[in-house]
């Protein structure tokens, strides 16, 4: 039960970050798992203490010791500058062509975590990663770990909200429906795409991190666009643009279907059943909540202005 | 002759297509302009123009003295020159108080820091902000709908949200695009009179395309009026009823 709940904390993080790109302003991302993976492995490496070892004939010689909050900081910057770097040429691109480019970007960061194995242990992964709490008994140490992972994830979710109800938030929302309004509007639409796209990134960084020493392990077929994609229905569940909607899509679709099926019998003679089942579940949730629910669970609530004054 | 607005000569093609022709227009500060011209004449092309929607593949663009023309669009609008949309373009899945609070200029609130930490500055800011709207939307008709998503607006409703919005923006001009076209017949006596009230009270200027003649002609002090992407003449509503090629131009003699 912690287990998933850490889980369904980490993947609320990241929807968190979709629900900023996406559900505010509009950006269509479906490189989340890509700064997922930034994050886990830029915590991995810099956390894990210094080695000399060889992996598939590559000298590894990264790890720097550094600790475990150290390495969470690192995770989300690294994941903003990349964010930043990439946002500068593609966040000019709209609609389809983003999308095209962030799932194709993700899988790059995924296949030069295979194949650079002088920084990354290849699909080895790298393991044995330092939890913050490995002082304490197991069962203390998962118990400490989840409420760091929901203290977070709190953390996120505040300033979420916060940007969620302010001005900045407005002219998210404002790109969202209609950028060339906006725009005439006197919004230098370009400053607010990347906002948006960097501090999604950096949620998403700080996610993978906890991720990471959560596992206790990464490897790079972890960072499929699978988890993208999961998020996504996540989201959409959940209710687009709205926060607690977020995390409500996550909880149900990633905490009970995800994760509660696992502890399922499984059928003798069957092994694949359940997993094949759970995808066609997920599926046809996504497709009845669109029929049905197309805000999600919870929709997008608008602003209430009354209350702040 | 000193002008707010002033473009000069200024050249639109698309592809093979001149959309704007050499086209030479001023527009006096105080004043309300109109600019006609049959369909396709380049009106709303002479508008992209004249905001950095598009930039001119020759002349110039001046405003307030200032070459604006190779300007983005929200530097033009910070500048004090706003326009509005032909087709109304609200903001469909925000409220009308949303759409509203989105244009005021120089919100500390859209800077990232201030955002999240929600200081009073912030807050007071906002306030202001929405004692002027309400008095916009009240002024236009809309204030018992303040909270309404914008979508479940009707067609007139979402021209005077277009202009009340760009109101916001604290403009020294304005260039509307059609304001009146879907507005009943209520609506468009109650927006002319909000215009006259400020050019009178404010000193805004305007720029107005229109078809509705009696509107044009009612309101404007001068007129410009295009063919083909030419400016074919300007002169005061009374001028330009009278000149043949106007009358030639609408009617195809």
């Amino acid at each position: 039960m912690l287990s998933i709940a850490t889980i369904v904390a980490i993947y609320s993080i990241l929807t968190l970050a979709l629900n900023i790109r996406w559900g505010y302003t509009g950006l269509l991302d479906f490189g989340i798992a890509g700064f997922f993976a930034i994050g886990a492995y830029t915590s991995a490496i810099l956390t894990s203490p210094p080695s000399e070892e060889l992996v598939f004939g590559v000298r590894h010689s990264l790890g720097f010791g550094v600790p475990f909050l150290g390495g969470l900081l690192a995770a989300a910057a690294a994941a903003a500058i990349v964010a930043y770097l990439i946002g500068i040429p593609t966040l000019r691109l709209r609609g389809d062509y983003l999308a095209i480019m962030t799932i194709g970007l993700s899988e790059i960061f995924r296949y030069v975590a295979v194949n650079e194995k002088w920084l990354t242990r290849g699909s080895q992964g790298i393991r044995n990663l330092p939890r913050p709490f490995s002082g304490y008994s197991n069962l203390l140490d998962s118990l400490f770990y989840f409420f760091l992972v929901l203290a977070i994830l709190l953390i996120l979710y505040f300033i979420s909200q916060r940007i969620y109800n302010s001005p900045l938030g407005r002219v998210l929302k404002g790109i969202r429906e209609d950028e060339t309004v906006t725009e005439a509007l006197g919004k230098k639409i370009f400053k607010f795409r990347m906002l948006a796209f960097v501090s999604g990134a950096a949620f998403a960084g700080l996610a993978g991190s906890l991720w990471a020493h959560y596992s206790g392990s990464i490897m790079p077929h972890e960072f499929v666009p699978d988890i993208t994609f999961l998020i996504w229905v996540s989201l959409t569940i959940g209710g687009s643009g709205n926060n607690k909607g977020a995390i409500l899509g996550t909880l149900v679709l990633i905490g009970i279907l995800q994760q509660g099926t696992r502890f399922l019998p499984t059928i003798e003679g069957y092994t694949y059943l359940i997993p094949g089942l759970r995808l066609i579940v997920i599926g046809l949730l996504l497709i009845l909540c669109l029929r049905f629910r197309p805000q999600g669970l919870i929709p997008e609530k608008a602003v209430r202005l009354e209350k702040k004054s | 002759m000193n002008f707010l607005l002033e473009a000069q000569k200024v050249v639109k093609d698309f592809g093979g297509l001149r959309a704007v022709d050499h086209c030479s227009i001023g527009v006096e500060k105080g004043t309300i302009c109109g600019l006609i011209g049959p369909n396709g004449a380049g009106k709303t092309t002479l508008f992209d123009l004249l905001t950095g929607f598009y930039k001119p593949n020759a002349g110039s663009v001046y405003f307030k003295g200032q070459r604006i023309d190779g300007l983005e669009p929200h530097e033009i609008c910070l500048k004090g020159l706003v326009r509005t949309f032909q087709i109304a373009r609200e903001l469909k899945n925000m409220t009308l108080l949303e759409n509203m609070l989105l244009a005021p200029k120089g919100q500390l609130g859209e800077h990232l820091g201030y955002a999240i930490a929600q200081l009073p500055k912030v807050l007071s800011l906002e306030k202001e902000n929405l004692v002027k709207a309400r008095q916009i939307l009240e002024i236009v008709g809309l204030r018992r709908l303040e909270s309404e998503l914008a979508t479940n607006l009707s067609g007139g409703q979402r021209k005077m949200l277009e202009v009340a919005r760009a109101l916001m923006t604290d403009p020294e001009m304005l260039l509307l695009d059609e304001p009146t076209s879907g507005a009943t017949f209520e609506e468009t006596r109650k927006l002319m009179d909000y215009i006259e009230t400020l050019r009178r009270d404010q000193g805004l200027t305007f720029l107005v395309v229109e078809h509705k003649m009696e509107v044009i002609m009612n309101l404007c002090d001068k007129i410009f009026v295009m063919n083909n992407g030419q400016k074919l003449t300007d002169g005061t509503p009374r001028e330009v009823q009278q000149n043949r090629q106007v009358i030639e131009a609408y009617l195809g003699a």
